[in-house]
């Protein structure tokens, strides 16, 4: 029986190839796009879930109460010993400095210098206790003494090649490393991806900051990292009183605005106040997308069953007289719809495959996404084709138990009026895409619109380098050696470019306010050229000076209206302690963004903080600048031997800030023009599959005189009423949904009309050439042909 | 062998009941041929499919091979007919994707017979009727007549008790209407297949052993010949 089923519905699917391939096609694309769906959202859930405890492991974060609460990811190392010694419930924990940036010395004859960005850690073999890491060579436990060093297997081959690593020394700062294991690399699905880990104790020697490390309880930083693991889930509301309990003593009345909190190790990477990368919503979308874009094919399919239905209803009656029970009958629809999505799944595999290496170079090139096991994957395509069948099983079963076999043997068997159902279905099809089309508008206008706005600043040909622990001497001679570059227009040492993602500020005490102000101030730190370099400009008062006595501070307007209201300008002249310095404010600044458009403009002050001024940024005058680059690396080179010269233009950086939103821009982007493809192949099947059952009647309107251009229009437009039905529906409904993503942003997009005419019209647009070629051929075609045939 | 009594079927229009069939007796025993004749819309494809089972009588009773239809389940009664009739139509329908041996083999198939028996009882039909040369064509390829004779080999497979045709001839030309109504006689006569049908052609209907005419859903006249 089944090679009968089989064979029929070959035989079926050849005759009607056209069709088939239109299904195949659009459930093929329609699947490929689940499964990429599905590989990024599942190698997002997957981060970090793979350590040993990493249910019942959590990070101790903060909540900072201010007037805006401030969420920071860092706790000092003394609260992390104090829980370790005082909290029960805490049975293990790692404890590291991470991100650190450093110039590595490798080799011992011919030295070598790697300048090492955000990739060295600091802890001790309790890390790999906690964290996952497969030893490749030597042991772990030999981190925990002095000078001692792991690296990954890359890093390992980059410093050493192929000479056993272990027991090598590496530098830095001139203090010797000995390594003692080199470990797995990290696998892609992890937050804790450090290459280097240096022994822990030994920081104190590095970076005198960390002397008293053990019982500075205010050393609250984001690269201090401290993880517990606890008994039980159920302990963390516990655990978590203690923390602050522990801290009190030490924190004494400010413990008021701390709250010592757990975040769970598998939602890091989804929490974005602690530095998590990815949304859940987005993922929630791209499920919902998934499934759309899903739904828009398998409507596809159902349609074209459906409109095949008058035809095929003679064969089922016959088939009915012949003995089939509707069981039987409806395993040959499933049969065809098995075969139709078993050869739309393998090409939607082999899509897959050839998609996610470009998408990942194109799309996720900061986060590439990696397939975690292509078994899982293959279950997951049997899934959705299983998903797919029972569905679109759904209408046929319906329509076989219903079914009348007299009604269907009639010997003039009436055209079953089955249209609405139909309709309905092409309208929800074209409501999805045009909600996607709607959305992609939408979206790109307020991705261009976050980069481009005036951020207050000149961000165009400002060039960032890093120095380092540069001496004043060094960056004597390199301000020297640029003031003789002719392309140079200015340079000023600073921490960071005025728009960065990462985060400096404090309290502050104003004039002789007796009480510190209830909202901190953002730093933004740099030399005297720094508003000169980064064309901010003066609106009040004068620049400030770096010889100058007590330092000065520039206040951006912000800042000055929420000291002084309206008598604003005023403040200039007036003292001010932001955190430990004090100084006068001596100019005020038009409002520049400090951080991301995301959020609202800030009270800024700039200032300086020598120990800070790491960057060199060089504003260049746009011309020779590949030249005027290389006579800078000469001048770096020459100045600071033990550097590693890089740069980085700061508009680059600056889009990277926006990168959450051009990946969903893209993604969306993407979404639309699968649905839109998807529908339009739905379209010209049925549009072609309309035509030709009514070709009589085209036939008898041209022979009672009916034009080319009248039939063309009456048959297009059938369909362009729904299209338009559809525009209806989701104009309120994307405005509704892009609003309220909207508002995600400080500063966004107005929502005009004409975003929605551009959607009708483009939609429209589709739709017109889908249907109208089609429906010109029928119109064109020979009535004495078509009424000849009966 | 069927026994229809007091069957009537009628379609409610407004308050009127338009009737079909109205109050219709008759019995057909083993190995007649009836043909029924009558004008459009005195009730004859009704009657038909009432006896064949594809449709159901508003009331009256009927009885096959002894059995009370109008108490029979659904299933039960498409057992019955599955097992003992055989359907042949006007439009022929043979399904367009199946080959002249598997049109002929698809009854076989739903009533879960062996392979090796299935080869078999399609080898046979295919001789019985002279068609081996065509079994691997499509019904596309095949003219009217050759179209109607699958059907006929088709509707026989099973080795019904009674067929059923429905105007069985109505597309084809004379000739090959001729030819078919022999094959209905031989089949009649030498077989001993009951046959019922219904035609418009005077001429058909002179091959069977009754005529029954029907007019506005009563029996107008019957008439042994």
């Amino acid at each position: 029986m089944l090679q009968a089923y089989l064979k029929v519905a070959w035989r079926r699917l050849k005759a009607r190839l056209f069709y088939t391939l239109l299904n195949v096609l659009g459930l093929a694309l329609a699947m490929g796009c689940c499964i990429l769906l599905y590989v990024y959202v599942s190698y997002q859930l997957s981060f970090d879930t793979y350590h040993r405890h990493a249910a019942t492991t959590y990070r101790v974060v903060n909540e900072l109460h201010l007037d805006k609460t401030e969420y920071d990811k860092g706790s000092a190392m003394a609260m992390y010993l104090a829980a370790r010694r005082e909290i029960p419930q805490v049975v293990n924990g790692a404890y590291s400095c991470s991100r650190q940036s450093y110039i590595v010395t490798a080799g011992t004859a011919d030295k070598k210098l790697f300048r090492e960005e955000k990739n060295i850690a600091f802890t001790n073999s309790k890390w790999f206790d906690v964290f996952k890491y497969r030893v490749v060579a030597g042991n772990l436990q030999g981190l925990n003494q002095l000078n001692t060093a792991v690296l990954t297997q890359k890093q390992a081959q980059k410093y050493f090649g192929s000479t056993p690593a272990i027991g090598q020394y590496l530098q830095i700062k001139n203090i010797p490393m000995r390594v003692v294991a080199v470990v797995a690399n990290c696998p892609y699905n992890t937050d804790q991806n450090s290459d280097i880990y240096f022994s822990f104790a030994t920081l104190k020697q590095i970076d005198p900051d960390y002397k008293n490390y053990t019982n500075q309880w205010g050393y609250i930083s984001s690269v201090n990292n401290s993880y517990l693991v606890l008994r039980t889930t159920a302990d963390k509301p516990v655990v978590e009183k203690m923390l602050n309990q522990i801290a009190k003593p030490y924190f004494g009345d400010g413990i008021k605005y701390y709250k010592f909190q757990l975040l769970p190790l598998t939602e890091q990477h989804f929490d974005l106040r602690y530095g998590g990368t990815t949304q859940k919503s987005l993922l929630t979308v791209l499920i919902v997308i998934g499934c759309l874009i899903l739904a828009t094919a398998i409507i596809n399919y159902i349609n074209l069953v459906v409109a095949q239905q008058a035809r095929r209803s003679t064969e089922i009656g016959t088939r009915k007289v012949l003995g089939a029970t509707a069981g039987r009958l409806l395993m040959q629809f499933v049969t065809e719809s098995v075969m139709t999505t078993t050869v739309a799944a393998v090409l939607a595999m082999g899509l897959v495959a050839a998609v996610l290496p470009v998408i990942n170079r194109y799309w996720f090139s900061a986060q590439p996404v990696h397939v975690g096991s292509w078994l899982q994957l293959g279950l997951f395509t049997l899934l959705l084709v299983v998903i797919i069948n029972l569905v679109m099983g759904i209408y046929p079963a319906w329509w076989l138990n219903r079914f009348n076999i007299t009604h269907a043997l009639k010997k003039q068997a009436t055209l079953v009026q089955t249209g609405l159902g139909r309709k309905a279905l092409v309208v929800l099809q074209n409501l999805i895409a045009q909600l996607l089309i709607a959305g992609t508008v939408i979206i790109v206008m307020q991705v261009q619109f976050l980069k481009n706005t005036d951020k207050g600043f000149d961000r165009n040909m400002v060039v960032n380098i890093s120095v380092g622990q540069a001496t004043d001497l060094q960056k004597q001679r390199l301000l020297k050696g640029t003031a003789q570059m002719p392309d140079v227009s200015s340079v000023s040492f600073c921490l960071n470019s005025p728009a960065t993602d990462s985060q400096r500020g404090a309290t502050l005490q104003f004039d002789n306010r007796p009480k510190w102000e209830n909202w901190p101030a953002r730093f933004a730190i740099g030399d005297a050229a720094y508003a000169k370099t980064f064309g901010l400009q003066l609106i009040a008062g004068r620049n400030r000076d770096s010889h100058a006595t007590t330092p000065e501070f520039l206040v951006n307007q912000k800042m000055a209206r929420m000291l002084m209201g309206n008598h604003w300008t005023d403040v200039i002249g007036k003292k001010l302690q932001p955190g430990d310095p004090k100084g006068i404010i001596v100019g005020v600044v038009k409002d520049f963004n400090v951080h991301s458009l995301l959020e609202p403009i800030e009270p800024t002050v700039v200032l300086e903080d020598k120990n800070l001024q790491t960057n060199m940024a060089v504003k260049l005058n746009g011309q020779h600048t590949d030249a005027t680059l290389k006579t800078l690396q000469q001048l770096y080179t020459e100045t600071l031997p033990t550097e590693v010269f890089s740069y980085r233009f700061i508009d680059e950086q600056i889009a990277s800030l926006y990168r959450a939103e051009t990946l969903q821009q893209n993604l969306i982007w993407g979404a639309a023009a699968m649905a839109i493809v998807i529908s339009s192949l739905g379209l010209l099947g049925l549009v072609s599959l309309m035509t030709l059952q009514r070709t009589k009647e085209i036939g008898v309107r041209k022979v009672l005189g009916a034009g080319v251009s009248q039939i063309g229009l009456m048959l297009s437009a059938d369909f362009l009423k729904l299209v338009g039905l559809a525009l209806i529906v989701a104009i309120p409904g994307s405005w509704w949904l892009m609003n309220h993503w909207l508002q995600n942003y400080a500063y966004h997009i107005q929502i005009h009309w004409w975003v929605y005419a551009l959607t009708g019209l483009l939609a429209m647009l589709i739709a017109f050439f889908t249907v109208g070629f089609q429906s010109f051929k029928a119109a064109m075609a020979n009535p004495v042909n078509s009424l000849r045939s009966e | 062998m069927l026994s229809l009594k007091q069957i009537s079927k009628y379609y409610n229009t407004g308050n009127n009941k338009t009737y079909v069939l109205n109050k219709v007796d008759l019995d057909v025993e083993q190995g007649e041929f009836v043909s029924i004749m009558g004008p459009s819309g005195s009730g004859k494809s009704t009657l038909l499919n009432i006896i064949g089972m594809l449709d159901q009588p508003s009331e009256g009773y009927m009885y096959f091979l002894n059995e009370p239809v109008h108490q029979l389940k659904e299933k039960q009664r498409s057992a019955l007919y599955k097992q003992n009739i055989g359907f042949v139509f006007q439009a022929y329908h043979l399904i367009d994707e199946l080959t002249v041996y598997e049109n002929i083999e698809t009854p076989l198939l739903y009533q879960d017979v062996k392979s090796t028996e299935r080869k078999a009882l399609v080898a046979d039909a295919l001789d019985r009727f002279n068609i081996v040369g065509k079994k691997d064509l499509f019904p596309a390829q095949l003219s009217g007549g050759q179209q109607q004779l699958v059907g006929i080999a088709r509707a026989l497979i099973s080795k019904p008790k009674l067929l059923l045709a429905d105007e069985p001839t109505g597309n084809l030309n004379s000739k090959q209407g001729e030819e078919i109504m022999e094959l209905f006689k031989k089949l009649n006569q030498e077989d001993g297949v009951t046959i019922i049908q219904v035609t418009h052609s005077e001429k058909n209907a002179q091959y069977g052993s009754r005529i029954i005419n029907l007019l506005d859903g009563k029996i107008d006249s019957s008439i042994i010949l």
